[in-house]
């Protein structure tokens, strides 16, 4: 009798752990690409060279991994629901690497000006009119100071 | 007589520029889709979607990556990507249309104009005409698009597991919105 009711709390503590365990999981958030590190760090112009030679193989390179481009800003777009994107400079005028950021990011996206250098991470979507890159942050910026003689 | 032909040249020339309807472009297009029930609300959202408008045929082109579609719960965004859309197999999805009453928007006046647009929607492995309605708003230079499509589920072979099938509706209202810019 002791044993039955022992073998029952037990069973009825698995269920309760196997539902909690099955609420969590439901319920639990995509992974927040700003708090993952990485070792994968391309500049703008090798990651459209990678898609564009062998875009299958790229894919299998950098689709659904986090991480680093790096290059010059070249147009910011920041919508009124708090999108930001930042358009990344590469050889071919018509294929710029569009990095789609974070909303929460869009204070520091407002910064940025054509010309600075960056460095942004998010995870690699594919490829369509450029390189895309989605859940983006910036890591790093330098500022563009253009060339003065003046202030030599 | 050849400075007066080359005058009416040089004339027509420039006058061209102001003639030729212009094609636009976007790259920061937002897609969303709507796909739950009562029970369970599924949604994704994808920022970055890439279109191109020309405004002298009406023809209109929309590409999105599956992958970038952003969802509130991971499992969601799993189930979405290796079950139901398989993105690992089929990573574009791609509309090419044509607005069907061309005639009544015009691109060099701002406003709002009501549109009908008629094409293929290329999704999951399955080419099907689908049709949307929608708004251009012409501002100048830019033109805010906005557009809403129903798509049954089971016309793009996407099945739904009978233990969820409470949950996911058998047809998926997609909403798009889009700024689009002149193509230089």
């Amino acid at each position: 009798m002791r044993i039955m009711k022992k073998a029952g709390i037990v069973i009825v503590l698995l269920i309760i752990l196997g539902l909690g365990y099955g609420w969590y999981l439901y319920n639990k958030e995509p992974l927040d690409v700003r708090s993952v590190k990485t070792d994968i760090e391309v500049t703008a112009d090798q990651l459209l060279l990678h898609f564009q030679q062998d875009e299958n193989a790229a894919s299998q390179q950098f689709v659904s991994k986090v991480m680093i481009v790096s290059g010059a800003v070249r147009e910011v777009s920041l919508e009124d629901d708090g999108q930001a994107t930042v358009w990344l400079t590469t050889n071919e005028l018509l294929y710029p690497v569009t990095c789609s950021f974070y909303k929460a990011e869009a204070e520091k996206v407002k910064t940025l000006a054509p010309g600075d250098q960056v460095r942004i991470k998010g995870v690699c979507t594919g490829m369509l009119m450029g390189v895309v890159i989605n859940k983006c942050s910036l890591e790093e910026m330098k500022k563009f100071v253009p060339y003065n003689p003046e202030h030599r | 007589m050849m400075s007066k032909l080359l005058a009416g040249v040089i004339a027509l020339v420039m006058a061209l520029p102001v003639v030729a309807q212009k094609k636009y472009y976007t790259k920061n297009g937002r897609v969303s889709f709507q796909a739950g029930t009562a029970v369970e609300d599924i949604d994704g959202v994808n920022p970055a979607a890439a279109s191109v408008l020309d405004a002298a045929t009406g023809q209109l082109e929309y590409m999105v990556l599956v992958k970038g579609f952003e969802f509130k719960r991971a499992l969601m965004q799993e189930h979405f990507n290796e079950n139901y859309m398989e993105s690992d197999k089929y990573p574009k999805s791609v509309f090419k249309g044509k607005i069907t009453n061309l005639s009544s928007v015009n691109f060099s006046k701002d406003g709002t104009y009501p549109v009908t647009v008629k094409g293929i929607l290329d999704m999951h492995g399955v080419k099907k005409e689908v049709e949307s309605k929608g708004t251009l708003t012409v501002s100048g230079e830019t033109i805010a698009a906005e557009a809403s499509l129903e798509v049954a589920l089971a016309d793009f072979n996407i099945a739904i597991p009978g233990v969820v099938s409470d949950k996911i509706s058998k047809t998926v209202k997609i909403n798009i919105s889009c700024k689009y810019n002149v193509l230089q």
